[in-house]
C-alpha cells in the first residue's frame, strides 16, 4: 500500500532581483510504501528540500498532489499531517532551553497527543538518552541533540517519519549509531522513513529505495539493490601489459576513466553494461593485440552510482 | 485534543518563564528603575501644580498599561521571529493542529503570566511612591483582558509581516517606545486617540485607579470603544497574519533567517 504518494509536483519561485522564474521542483512523482526506507537524494539545489517541505505542508506547490495515507496535504491538511512527523533541521528543531523530556512532551502536545513523562522517558531510554533526559538540550552533544530530535519525531507515533539530513555534523561513531537506530525503528516499530541526505554511506547501508533529483526533476527512482547490481555489473577494471607508448585514445569510445600506468601495466575502468559493448571492447583489445593481465568487475559504492547518475544528467542538460 | 494543545502551550510558557527567571528579575529591576526616574523626574518638575497628584497616579497606571502593551505585543511578534530564527517555527507549523490555535494558546498563557506579573508590580510601584490606587479586581481584569486584545492584534500583524520581511526589529523597537504615547497620554474625547491600541483601556484604567470607577460606572460609549477597538485590532491581526502566513508558505520562507 502506498503510504505517501507525490504526483506531478511543481513548484516555481521568482528570483527577487532578476525576476527569473526558477522551477525548483519540475513535475516529480514517486510513491513510498509502508515499512520502507526511501532516500531522496540530489546535489544542492536539486529541489529536495522544497519537495520535503511541500510534503510537510510548509510550502504550497504550484500544482500536483501529495497524499499521505490517502489524505491530500493541501485539501485535508490536518488529517494528512497526523500521519507524518519530521526532523527538518536536526537539532535546530528543538527548544534548546528545554530538556529532551520536555521537548518530547511539548511536541507531542502540540499535535494533540498527551504524553506522560513516564512514556517520554521510555522513548529516551530506547535512544540511550535516559541519563540526559533532564539536561537542557543546549548542553547536549550534537549527536545527542540529533537523536533527541529523532526521538521527538518518533514519539509522535506517526506512520511516516521524515528525516532531512539526519547525520549532518555528526562524528563517525555517532553517525554509525544513528544508522543502527534508524534500522531498528523501521524493523521494530514498523515505521516508514523518508530520508533526505548527502551521506551516501547512510543510503548504502539503510535505504530500500532511492530517488535522485537534479534540477528539480527526478532522474531515477529505483530499488537501491537493483541500482547497485546494475552498476556493479557494468563497471570493470582493465589491466593491460603494454609498453609505455600505448595510447588510451584507442579506447576513447568506451569512455575509460581513472587511468594509471606502473611497471609496464596500464589500468583503467570502463562501463560495459550492454553485452554488445562488452564484446566490442574485447574485439578492440584483440585488434590491438595487447596482452590482458586481468579484467575485474569493480566493487561499486553508492556514492559512485550517485555521482555517475548526476553527471549523466548534467551532460544531457549541457547538450540540450 | 485542542485542550491538550492549549495546556501544553501554557505549560511551555511557564517553563520558559521559570528558566529565564534571572532575566525576568533583571527585567523587573529595569522596569522599576525606569519608572522611578520618570515618576520622580516629573514630580520634581511639576510638584507644585494643583491636582498634580492625579497626574502622578495617571502616570503610574499609564506606565504599567504601556508595560502590559509591550509585553503582550512583543510576546507575539518576538515569539514568531525567535522561533523562525531558532528553527522551531516550521516544526510547530507542521503540526496537524493549525498554527493559529497554537498561537492563541500561547497568547492566553502569556497573557495570564503578564497579568500576574504587571498588576502586582503596578501596586508595588504606587505603594513605594506613596500613592494609593483604587482597586477593583473585576474592573481591572475586564479592562486588561479586553484592552490587551488590541496589543495582541498588533503583535500578530507584526509577527505575520516578520514571516516575509525579516528585518523588522527596528520597527518593533520604534513601536515599543512610540506606544508610550497612546498608553500614557490622556486621549480626552478624541476618537482618533482612543482608537489607538490599548489607549481606551488605559483611559478607563486611570478612571478606576484615580476615581475608583467600576465597570458599571463607565458610559456605554466607553465600553463600545473598548470592545470595538480591540475587536478591530484583533480581527486585523488575524487577517494580516493569515495573509503573510499564506505568502510565506507560497514563497517557502517560514524558516528562512
Amino acid at each position: 500500500m502506498d503510504l505517501l504518494k507525490v504526483e506531478n509536483l511543481i513548484k516555481t519561485y521568482k528570483k527577487r532581483k532578476s525576476g527569473e522564474v526558477v522551477r525548483a521542483v519540475d513535475g516529480i512523482s514517486f510513491r513510498i510504501e509502508k515499512g520502507e526506507i526511501f532516500a531522496l537524494l540530489g546535489p544542492n539545489g536539486a529541489g529536495k528540500t522544497t519537495t520535503i517541505k511541500a510534503i510537510c505542508g510548509l510550502i504550497i506547490p504550484d500544482s500536483g498532489t501529495i497524499k499521505i495515507n490517502g489524505y491530500d496535504v493541501l485539501k485535508q491538511r490536518s488529517k494528512a499531517l497526523k500521519h507524518i512527523s519530521a526532523v527538518l533541521e536536526g537539532n535546530r528543531n528543538l527548544y534548546w532551553r528545554m530538556t529532551p523530556v520536555e521537548n518530547i512532551i511539548y511536541f507531542c502536545g502540540i499535535r494533540g497527543k498527551r504524553m506522560r513523562k513516564k512514556e517520554a522517558l521510555k522513548i529516551l531510554e530506547e535512544f540511550g538518552l535516559l541519563e540526559k533526559a533532564d539536561q537542557l538540550v543546549h548542553q547536549l552533544s550534537r549527536g545527542m541533540q540529533q537523536k533527541t530530535a529523532i526521538a521527538v519525531a518518533l514519539a509522535a507515533d506517526t506512520d511516516v517519519i521524515l528525516l532531512d539530513e539526519p547525520t549532518l555534523g555528526l562524528d563517525v561513531t555517532a553517525a554509525v549509531e544513528l544508522r543502527k537506530l534508524l534500522r531498528r525503528i523501521v524493523k521494530e516499530k514498523g515505521k516508514t522513513i523518508l530520508l533526505s541526505t548527502h551521506d551516501m554511506n547512510l543510503v548504502e547501508e539503510i535505504a530500500d529505495r532511492v530517488a535522485i533529483m537534479n534540477h528539480g526533476k527526478l532522474i531515477v527512482c529505483e530499488e537501491k539493490s537493483k541500482l547497485m547490481r546494475l552498476f556493479s555489473a557494468r563497471s570493470y577494471r582493465i589491466k593491460l601489459v603494454t609498453n609505455n607508448s600505448f595510447d588510451l585514445e584507442a579506447f576513447k569510445e568506451f569512455e575509460p576513466r581513472d587511468p594509471a600506468i606502473s611497471n609496464g601495466v596500464m589500468e583503467f575502468s570502463v562501463d560495459l553494461s550492454e553485452p554488445r559493448k562488452f564484446f566490442g571492447f574485447v574485439e578492440r583489445l584483440k585488434s590491438f593485440g595487447v596482452e590482458v593481465e586481468s579484467i575485474e568487475q569493480e566493487t561499486v559504492n553508492f556514492e559512485k552510482i550517485f555521482m555517475k547518475l548526476v553527471e549523466q544528467t548534467e551532460e544531457r542538460s549541457l547538450v540540450t | 485534543m485542542l485542550l491538550t494543545v492549549f495546556l501544553v502551550n501554557v505549560w511551555k510558557g511557564i517553563i520558559e518563564f521559570k528558566r529565564y527567571f534571572f532575566n525576568s528579575i533583571s527585567f523587573v529591576a529595569t522596569i522599576l528603575i525606569f519608572f522611578y526616574l520618570i515618576f520622580f523626574g516629573l514630580k520634581a518638575v511639576g510638584g507644585g501644580t494643583p491636582n498634580f497628584g492625579d497626574t502622578l497616579d495617571g502616570i503610574i497606571v499609564g506606565y504599567f498599561m504601556w508595560l502590559m502593551f509591550i509585553t503582550s505585543f512583543q510576546g507575539v511578534s518576538w515569539g514568531i521571529i525567535e522561533e523562525a530564527q531558532r528553527g522551531t517555527l516550521e516544526q510547530v507549523f507542521a503540526s496537524p493542529v493549525p498554527f493559529e490555535f497554537q498561537l492563541f494558546s500561547r497568547i492566553v498563557g502569556d497573557l495570564l503570566l503578564n497579568i500576574a506579573f504587571v498588576v502586582p508590580l503596578m501596586y508595588f510601584a504606587a505603594f513605594t511612591t506613596g500613592r494609593t490606587l483604587g482597586f477593583n479586581l473585576v474592573t481591572l481584569l475586564y479592562l486588561l483582558l479586553i484592552g490587551v486584545l488590541s496589543a495582541l492584534g498588533v503583535g500578530m500583524m507584526i509577527g505575520g509581516v516578520a514571516l516575509i520581511f525579516k528585518r523588522i526589529s527596528s520597527f518593533v523597537e520604534m513601536l515599543t517606545f512610540g506606544s508610550m504615547a497612546f498608553t500614557m497620554i490622556d486621549p480626552g474625547n478624541s476618537i482618533l486617540l482612543r482608537s489607538m491600541p490599548m489607549a481606551q483601556a488605559s483611559f478607563m484604567m486611570r478612571q478606576m485607579a484615580q476615581h475608583g470607577a467600576t465597570i458599571g460606572d463607565f458610559k456605554m460609549f466607553d465600553h463600545v470603544i473598548l470592545w470595538g477597538v480591540s475587536a478591530i485590532y484583533m480581527g486585523l491581526g488575524v487577517i494580516v497574519f493569515r495573509f503573510f502566513e499564506h505568502r510565506a508558505m507560497l514563497k517557502g520562507t517560514l524558516n528562512q533567517y
